[in-house]
């Protein structure tokens, strides 16, 4: 089954897009909330893996289980494969679609 | 995972639909009626329907995944449970996998408490999600 054409993505899921788009690496959840700015803004715990999986079923995010633990984990810690987020082709370009209808804004609505 | 919206998942969502509009007018008539239990009722048929619909649903999805993390303080089995209940395996992946992170999860208590506290909004959102996605106002969130 295809996806649906793209739509501009809401304002969390351009936040963990711009995020994603941004990092080099896959990242995961907690990560993706830390990156995240104060305010408005600012991703939730929690909140941020059901908005990841929405972008996933919009085929806008793909993800992975880790495949080994971070080096800073010791024998005996616990530890669970964590799920790491990529951006896909759609995503990017569900983000430039956003990103183009801001610039459409007029300057004096957009605070400086 | 990715994008699954297969015939099967049509049916499914418009099976949700009736349930949901059918609950709704339940709720709306014993309004009128003011008739509490009726009310009470409807919503907690709705309810058992969504999480037994749910488990059903994804029992192959976290049939498949590894379930041999321990962790003191938390069951994880029970915590997975609670995720299918929800459908999602990206919760339970990526709540316990926040647990890796020593600030979170270096002691049972302090887990414990993440998971309550995270879960509860995770569940919060995702109700709200279903019901705006049923409600055909998903272009919303």
């Amino acid at each position: 089954m295809g996806h649906s054409p793209v739509s501009k993505p809401s304002l969390t899921e351009a936040v963990i897009a711009h995020l994603l788009r941004e990092s080099t690496t896959p990242l995961f959840g907690l990560e993706l909330v830390r990156r995240s700015s104060s305010g408005e803004l600012k991703l939730k715990k929690g909140t941020v893996y059901v908005t990841l999986e929405r972008m996933e079923k919009k085929g806008l995010v793909t993800s992975k289980l880790e495949t080994s633990p971070p080096s800073d984990i010791k024998e005996g810690d616990f530890y669970i494969p964590r799920r790491m987020y990529t951006l896909t082709p759609r995503g990017l370009q569900a983000l430039a679609t956003l990103e183009e209808a801001v610039a459409q804004i007029p300057g004096f609505l957009v605070r400086s | 995972m990715g994008d699954a919206y297969t015939p099967a998942n049509f049916v499914l969502e418009n099976l949700d639909r009736g349930v949901l509009f059918a609950a709704i007018g339940g709720v709306v008539s014993n309004g009128l009626e003011a008739f509490l239990p009726g009310i009470v009722l409807t919503m907690v048929a709705a309810m058992m329907y969504g999480l037994a619909r749910n488990r059903i649903a994804n029992i192959d999805e976290f049939e498949c995944m590894e379930s041999s993390a321990t962790l003191p303080g938390v069951d994880v089995q029970q915590f997975t449970l609670c995720c299918q209940w929800l459908a999602s395996r990206q919760l339970r992946d990526g709540l316990l996998g926040d647990l890796v992170d020593p600030a979170i999860g270096n002691t049972p208590e302090a887990a414990r408490h993440y998971l309550r506290k995270t879960l509860w909004r995770a569940i919060w959102i995702r109700v709200k999600e279903k019901i705006l996605t049923l409600l055909w106002f998903d272009r919303s969130l």
